[in-house]
């Protein structure tokens, strides 16, 4: 009986919400009106270092400069970003790149406009002492290993290095039980792990995941195609480029306002993170083509190597699932 | 036996003898059942005392099995059957466990209560819950048996015929008999002595000594027998108590 | 087979929720990582049968193992503030910690000190399903008839043998009841302290594969993880109120058929 009375009202709140919320355009259609446009960007995290350059371009006025009245919403951790975007519940998102390629496959369209990160910072964290020389070594090496199940990338490892021989433990219960144990691996996040790390000065070594041959675009703002009109989008990348090129110029500078709006990571750890980040977003393709600039061809490979790894059944062409900055995204 | 002066309820002292039985009628209110109560140790004492004699006069302690209740409400325990029932005050006491069932078997067949040894009490009638009560009270051979308006509950015939049965096991066994009870009836048919608790709280305690030729059922129709009751009756109105 | 016809009337209710459900998703054309239409939850399951097979049985064990220590604990900790006053006064608040403590913080630290895997989730389960236990059980025994009292106090009996013979099956109606509770917080306990401490691979647990579902958008398996550990909710209830019935029916009147 409980179990009837609980999916009927499952589904009855699911409905109303899906009739209610249908992912109405917020954002006026003129681009040259005088009205500042509102847009909503939700985060898929608390905010630190991986966004910097966004709170660098609400700090510095860059999007009020530009005609918008961004609204950054955080995330504490509930995972649902790339659904609300797709329903049109804020206008753009922080998704993941692989986690676009996987909705689409589950009926949720979004397009990726800007990518912060230019390599992946996802990795596997070691304690230096006695480390493995390699990702390939960590992997089929022995103790417990703590990763975000349903990660693509660790299907792609398998699929590339074969099964884990690690006893393979949920993340996310923060770094207290890799402390305690000296040959524990876990999956890192460049901005996170590591940087907490420091701070502590516990010496760790980081194996980043694109030594693998995997490196998807991660960290990325994605819309609902049709949701932002293409100008707004337009101005939106243009400020948030701006934002980061200030945040990466100085991150001392920005971190402050946003330790200020998360306190569980002290400004140290910030600036440590920005220092680790700034490898993987200032690289010879940014400086050719602009911060947050993204090359298709890099898309494209990442839904083979995902197609190829059994994470998804069909690979788009990258020009569904992505637009360079600049160009009119358009219904296909 | 004798038994002190218990100042809360009497300025009188009561004696009873061994193998009496005594009814105690009264007022509702009155104490009776607080004078058992004290009787059977269930109640500290402000002031007075009571007392339990041998057939020597020296003054005993009763132990564990001397003593029997019998309550209103039965009191069983309702998820055992009849036998573990009626066998609980032994097992309480440490007896072996074979033992004391064997003896709750032997009362409950001497009370005609064989066929339910098995029953649970939620499926016996009232009046069969209070035989099964009385067993239980008197499983323990007890050398005094005190009730508390054992039938109170129950309707006038059935009540009449637990009395019947109660006079019997109790001249069988020889134990003393301490009965209170709103019917008179009931007191002057079944005692030896009606003790008058007068008052409220009760003042007084009046002995009317129970005379009669014969104690079989149709003792109840008798002259005698109403002229007694008239006495009591009058007792607890007021009246001189010859 | 009273029971077949007891059971009637809320599977009917079940299939024509089920039936609505699948109407609405295809009528209104639902992304399946909104609402998947139950059809395609039930493929979810059955095409990965094996791993789900597997993981509801981590999870069972988890739960009914938490379930049992609760029932245990709960019985003995109630037993033993009943038995003063004083103690009641003293650990009662604290008993109801166990209730208050929102499990999703505790489930790191049981990972700490307990190390992952069924230790853990066992625990888990254990903590939030021991509350309804032990108040079920000090109710149960702070409403023992007073007349009933009173014959063991008559017949001397001790400390031990009273709780034995009269409080303890006095309070079973009670306790049962309160397990019945547990029994579906057990369930929860367990799911959500998998969260943070199952492993995944071949012995997923339910907790598991709901967090790998929903991290790859797939709300198809989300929906058969969880309707499956409801199932193991309902196994549980099921076993502990046909326990409840076994022990009360010959003299309760919660356990006896309806006249």
């Amino acid at each position: 009986m409980r179990v009837a009375i609980s999916i009927a009202g499952l589904f009855l709140i699911t409905v109303l919400a899906a009739c209610g919320e249908s992912g109405k355009p917020s954002a006026s259609p003129a681009g040259g009106s005088s009205a500042p446009v509102a847009l909503r960007f939700q985060l898929n995290w608390v905010p630190e270092p991986e966004f910097g350059g966004f709170y660098a371009a609400q700090a510095d006025g860059l999007y009020r400069d530009a005609g918008l009245v961004v609204e950054i919403i955080k995330d504490p951790g509930g995972g649902s970003v790339p659904q609300l975007v797709a329903r049109g519940t804020c206008d753009l998102g922080v998704v993941s790149g692989d986690q676009i390629l996987q909705l689409r496959e589950q009926g949720g369209e979004l397009v990726a406009v800007y990518s912060v990160f230019d390599h992946t910072p996802y990795g596997v964290m070691v304690h230096a002492k006695d480390a493995p020389e390699s990702l390939e070594a960590v992997w089929k090496g022995t103790g417990n290993l703590a990763l975000e199940s349903g990660l693509p990338v660790w299907k792609f490892l398998a699929s590339r290095y074969g099964p884990t021989t690690r006893t393979v433990v949920p993340y996310g219960g923060g770094t207290a039980t890799f402390l305690a144990d000296p040959k524990a691996a876990s999956q890192c996040f460049i901005t996170a792990e590591p940087a907490t790390m420091d701070v502590q000065k516990v010496p760790v070594k980081v194996f980043n995941a694109s030594e693998s041959g995997y490196d998807p675009y991660t960290v990325v703002v994605a819309v609902k195609p049709g949701q932002v009109p293409d100008p707004v989008l337009q101005r939106f990348c243009a400020a948030s480029q701006e934002g980061w090129k200030r945040y990466l110029a100085t991150p001392s500078k920005y971190n402050p306002a946003i330790a200020a709006l998360n306190p569980a990571m002290s400004l140290e750890a910030m600036n440590a993170a920005a220092e680790r980040m700034r490898p993987l977003l200032d690289t010879p393709w940014t400086r050719a083509n602009g911060l947050g600039s993204m090359d298709p061809a890099r898309w494209k490979a990442m839904a083979e190597m995902l197609l190829q790894a059994g994470v998804i059944k069909s690979a788009p062409e990258s020009s569904a699932i992505m637009r360079p900055m600049g160009t009119t995204p358009s219904k296909p | 036996m004798r038994f002190g002066p218990v100042e809360a309820l009497a300025r009188a002292s009561i004696e009873i003898r061994a193998g009496e039985f005594v009814a105690i009628v009264g007022d509702s209110g009155g104490g009776k059942t607080t004078l058992l109560r004290a009787i059977g140790g269930l109640l500290p004492l402000a002031g007075g005392s009571i007392a339990f004699q041998d057939a020597k006069g020296q003054r005993v302690h009763p132990g564990p099995r001397d003593l029997g209740f019998c309550f209103q409400e039965g009191r069983l325990l309702p998820w055992r059957t009849v036998l573990a029932n009626v066998a609980l005050p032994l097992e309480l006491e440490g007896v072996p466990r074979a033992e004391g069932l064997a003896a709750a078997a032997d009362m409950l067949g001497r009370m005609r209560l064989g066929g339910v040894e098995r029953r649970m009490p939620r499926e016996l009638s009232g009046g069969m819950r209070m035989r099964v009560a009385m067993a239980r009270a008197l499983v323990t051979r007890p050398r005094v048996l005190l009730l508390d308006e054992p039938f109170g509950a129950l309707d006038e015939v059935t009540r009449q015929t637990l009395d019947e049965e109660l006079q019997t096991l109790v001249r069988d066994s020889g134990a003393t008999a301490v009965l209170v009870t709103h019917s008179i009836q009931e007191a002057v048919a079944l005692a030896d002595r009606v003790l008058v608790l007068r008052g409220r709280p009760g003042v007084s305690l009046a002995p009317i000594a129970i005379d009669l030729p014969s104690r079989d059922e149709a003792a109840r129709l008798s002259v005698g027998f109403a002229s007694l009751c008239a006495q009591v009756q009058a007792g607890l109105r007021g009246g001189r108590v010859p | 087979m009273r029971a077949v016809r007891a059971a009637f009337p809320p599977v009917l209710v079940l299939a024509l929720a089920l039936i609505a459900w699948e109407v609405a998703v295809v009528a209104w054309s639902l992304p399946p990582y909104l609402l998947p239409a139950p059809s395609a939850v039930a493929r979810a399951a059955w095409s990965d049968s094996a791993r789900m097979a597997a993981a509801t049985l981590e999870t069972a064990k988890a739960a009914v193992g938490g379930f049992a220590l609760a029932a245990m604990l709960g019985v003995a900790l109630g037993s033993a503030l009943g038995s003063s006053r004083l103690l009641q006064r003293g650990f009662y608040p604290l008993a109801l910690l166990f209730q208050m403590v929102p499990l999703v913080a505790i489930a790191p630290l049981l990972v700490i000190w307990l190390g992952y895997g069924l230790r853990s989730t066992l625990a888990s389960a254990c903590i939030v399903a021991v509350f309804p236990v032990l108040a079920s059980t000090l109710d149960g025994l702070r409403s023992t008839d007073p007349g009933l009292l009173e014959i063991f106090r008559i017949h001397h009996a001790g400390r031990l043998s009273r709780w034995w013979k009269l409080e303890l099956p006095s309070s079973l109606p009670s306790i049962v009841t309160g397990c019945r509770v547990a029994a579906g917080l057990a369930v929860i306990g367990a799911v959500v302290g998998e969260f943070v401490s199952g492993y995944a691979g071949d012995r997923a647990p339910l907790g598991i594969v709901i967090t790998t579902g929903m991290r790859e958008a797939r709300t198809d398996i989300v929906f058969a993880a969880v309707a499956l550990s409801a199932c193991v909710g309902f196994l549980l209830f099921g076993i502990v109120s046909t326990l409840g019935w076994v022990l009360l029916r010959r003299w309760h009147a919660s356990a006896t058929p309806e006249t």
